[in-house]
């Protein structure tokens, strides 16, 4: 089962979020700030498949540091940024350093949760492709080795 | 007796006088004394023109046989009563002397037992009488052509005296006023102690300041304090109208002395009546790109007794010293006006963004739970029509709602922009493919200038701004109607006149032209303020975003209300600006 990090300071947010992926079968953790969501990042074993965070909580640049603690803890990890109004340019600079996507929360006349739930596939899809080549050049080095 | 050691001696006392720069009423008094000794005069007068009304005042007296009464005469001149020998001396500007009063028709008795009178003029530049050096003698035939001499001389150091103080009034009244300048205070106040302080330093009756209108056509009365107070506000001229307006038309200042002789002459309105005035100056004030403010105007009085009594070139080099500091003080205060209100928008910006951060967190929750809702009810059978018809309201008020804080966030990133060389035939283009769809029956007819110059500018805002005024006219079409597209180029003359800019050389201008009703009169001065919507639709920011991007990129965006319909005219900086990547 695909294990889900879910990183906002607004409980309902959470709540709707964590509700919806439940229901698309993956197993949800929630934490409520950055500093929370590193927490439980060091502690996870296996390590979380996809972290999902909000862009601004304790401050503006508290997705940053929920991917600091991600990438920390697994290279491989999958972060997906999600973004309220005004914080789309912290969002760009989460991509620039290594987050998966990110997501606006308003689209106007788009399910939000219907390509969270979209996007959540893709990086996992990307992470099984980072995660299966890495163990093919193991394979490769230890029949050469 | 008189000697010519003593006339030496007498002079050479004035003069230190002056040169010791003492104050003027002492330099008159020694002059008086001098005059006194050097002529055995018994009594001596000096009388000054007042340029207020242009009557002569009696200033200082030397002598015998003075009241306070007789000290505070004025001297009637050119009225042919009581005219007096120091009233045709003004009159003339040349001295006059007379051995026996008792045979000379111009005689005013002011003093008991006077049988001989000496009476020179004080002349400054350009032949103008300042006033009059007069002496009188209980002796018959008392006076030489060689105390004529002497009493020039010393009128001559009177109108130094004079001429000096006077200078250094205005010089004080003109620092006073520059330091008025600097306090802080509310502009139309300012303008008011302005225009009263003009018409102080220039010794004028009245004086009114008139303020060019944004539509640059009128000419509105912002400050006056004699009969025309209560017009402020009111009373305008347009440009072009009356000498006032001409001046305005043609930006340099006006003289005049008959003014009802004057072709441009109207007299809409004045201070006084026209056949009261004795001079009327006006100068433009002119701001430091050179584009006429207002006009600000003085008049001097004039009573049957007074002199010709016209400004004169240093009055208007003064008036016009005083029109460049209320050109500043105009630009003082829109800068401030901008600058207030940056501020408000920047902190009503800051407090939106948060306010839209914390609902559209909400907005999303809501939005989640009814996706989840429905899902709940689809599975379980429960799901009545109404129910879904409900549900549906429920999803498109939230997602109203969302387009909503969209706006809001706009408006606030509204004046964040990135330039790049943008082609506003290629925008135009653009917008009327993206609208074409959705607007049926609404026929597009565009216009684009050939050899359009680029512009530096946002072109993602640029096209969102194109699209709402483009939006806007499809809103209020009649079925069938034509919307018209137009690009141009215009000087920098011509967006001014349109608008409120000019700074850069060249302009592309973008027409877009709708056949509804129209914009209201009442409305037109309010839809680019933010939440004024006329369509009962939407937050009313979509005009606003589209003011506040446009000015952003130093332009402006317009209403003529000229046209059948609504017409909406964007001016741009053309090519060759700063911050061009």
């Amino acid at each position: 089962m695909c294990r889900i990090l879910l990183v906002d300071d607004e409980p309902d947010v959470r709540a709707v979020i964590g509700r919806r992926l439940t229901r698309e079968a993956f197993k949800v953790d929630e934490a409520d700030s950055a500093a929370a969501a590193a927490e439980r990042i060091r502690e996870a074993e296996p390590p979380y498949d996809v972290i999902i965070a909000d862009m601004v909580m304790e401050t503006e640049e508290s997705g940053l540091d929920v991917l600091k603690a991600a990438f920390a803890r697994d290279i491989f990890a999958e972060v997906i940024v999600l973004t309220a109004y005004g914080s789309v340019q912290n969002a760009v600079e989460c991509m620039k350093r290594g987050a998966f996507d990110y997501i606006e929360k308003n689209i106007p006349g788009v399910d939000v949760l219907d390509l969270l739930v979209l996007k959540i596939q893709n990086a996992l899809e990307h992470r099984r492709s980072a995660v299966d080549f890495l163990q093919r050049i193991d394979l490769r080095r230890r029949s050469e080795g | 007796m008189k000697t010519m050691a003593g006339n030496e001696h007498a002079l050479e006392i004035a003069a230190r006088l002056i040169t010791a720069r003492a104050a003027p009423e002492q330099v008159l008094d020694a002059v008086l004394n001098a005059a006194l000794d050097a002529t055995q005069a018994t009594q001596a007068l000096i009388a000054l023109v007042d340029r207020r009304n242009g009557e002569l005042a009696i200033q200082r007296v030397a002598g015998e046989g003075w009241t306070p009464e007789k000290r505070e005469e004025r001297l009637r001149t050119g009225s042919g009563v009581h005219e007096g020998i120091v009233g045709l001396v003004a009159t003339t500007g040349q001295p006059y002397l007379t051995g026996d009063v008792s045979q000379d028709p111009h005689y005013y008795p002011l003093i008991e037992g006077t049988r001989s009178e000496l009476a020179v003029p004080l002349v400054r530049s350009r032949d103008r009488v300042a006033g009059v050096l007069n002496l009188e003698s209980s002796l018959a035939g008392a006076f030489t052509e060689e105390d004529v001499r002497v009493a020039s001389a010393l009128a001559a150091l009177a109108t130094v005296a004079v001429s000096m103080a006077e200078h250094h009034r205005r010089e004080h009244e003109l620092a006073e006023t520059a330091r008025k300048l600097n306090r802080w205070g509310s502009t139309e106040d300012l303008l008011m102690e302005f225009t009263e302080a003009a018409a102080r330093i220039l010794q004028a009756y009245d004086g009114s300041l008139f303020i060019l209108q944004p539509d640059g056509r009128t000419l509105l009365l912002a400050a006056s304090h004699g009969p025309l107070r209560d017009q402020i506000g009111r009373a305008s001229y347009q440009v072009g109208e009356g000498v006032t307006g001409s001046v305005a038309e043609h930006g340099y200042g006006i003289r005049l002395e008959d003014v009802a002789s004057d072709p441009h002459w109207i007299g809409k309105y004045q201070e006084i009546p026209h056949e009261r005035i004795a001079g009327f100056l006006a100068v433009p004030v002119v701001a430091d790109d050179g584009r006429v403010e207002g006009v600000l105007r003085v008049i001097r009085d004039k009573t049957p007794a007074s002199l010709p009594n016209a400004f004169d070139e240093d009055d208007e080099v003064i008036l016009a010293t005083l029109a460049s500091q209320v050109a500043v003080l105009l630009q003082r205060s829109r800068l401030l006006q901008r600058l207030v209100q940056t501020e408000r928008l920047a902190a009503w910006g800051q407090l939106s963004a948060r306010a839209a951060h914390i609902i559209g967190n909400k907005v999303f929750a809501m939005k989640g739970a009814m996706g989840e809702l429905r899902h709940l009810l689809e599975a379980s059978d429960q799901c009545s029509p109404e129910c879904g018809e409900l549900i549906e309201m429920l999803s498109r008020s939230l997602g109203e709602t969302d387009a909503i804080i969209q706006s809001f966030k706009d408006f606030v990133a509204s004046r964040d922009i990135k330039r790049t060389s943008v082609n506003l035939n290629q925008m135009v283009g653009a917008a009327v493919r993206r609208v074409h769809g959705a607007a049926e029956g609404i026929r597009f007819v565009t216009h684009l200038a050939a050899d359009m110059p680029s512009v530096p500018g946002d072109a993602s805002r640029l096209g969102e701004t194109l699209d709402e005024v483009i939006q806007n006219a499809i809103a209020w079409q009649p079925e069938g109607g034509e919307v018209r597209l137009t690009t141009s180029v215009v000087t920098s003359k011509e967006a001014a006149d349109l608008a409120k800019v000019g700074r850069a050389s060249q302009y592309v201008r973008v027409d877009v032209e709708d056949e509804g009703p129209g914009v209201p009169a009442e409305m037109r001065a309010h839809i680019f303020e933010p939440f004024v919507s006329t369509r009962g639709r939407g937050l009313g920011l979509g005009l606003p975003i589209c003011r506040e991007v446009v000015r952003a990129h130093g332009g402006e965006i317009v209403e003529l209300g000229t046209g059948r319909g609504a017409h909406f005219v964007i001016l741009l900086p053309a090519g060759d600006q700063e911050g061009v990547p």
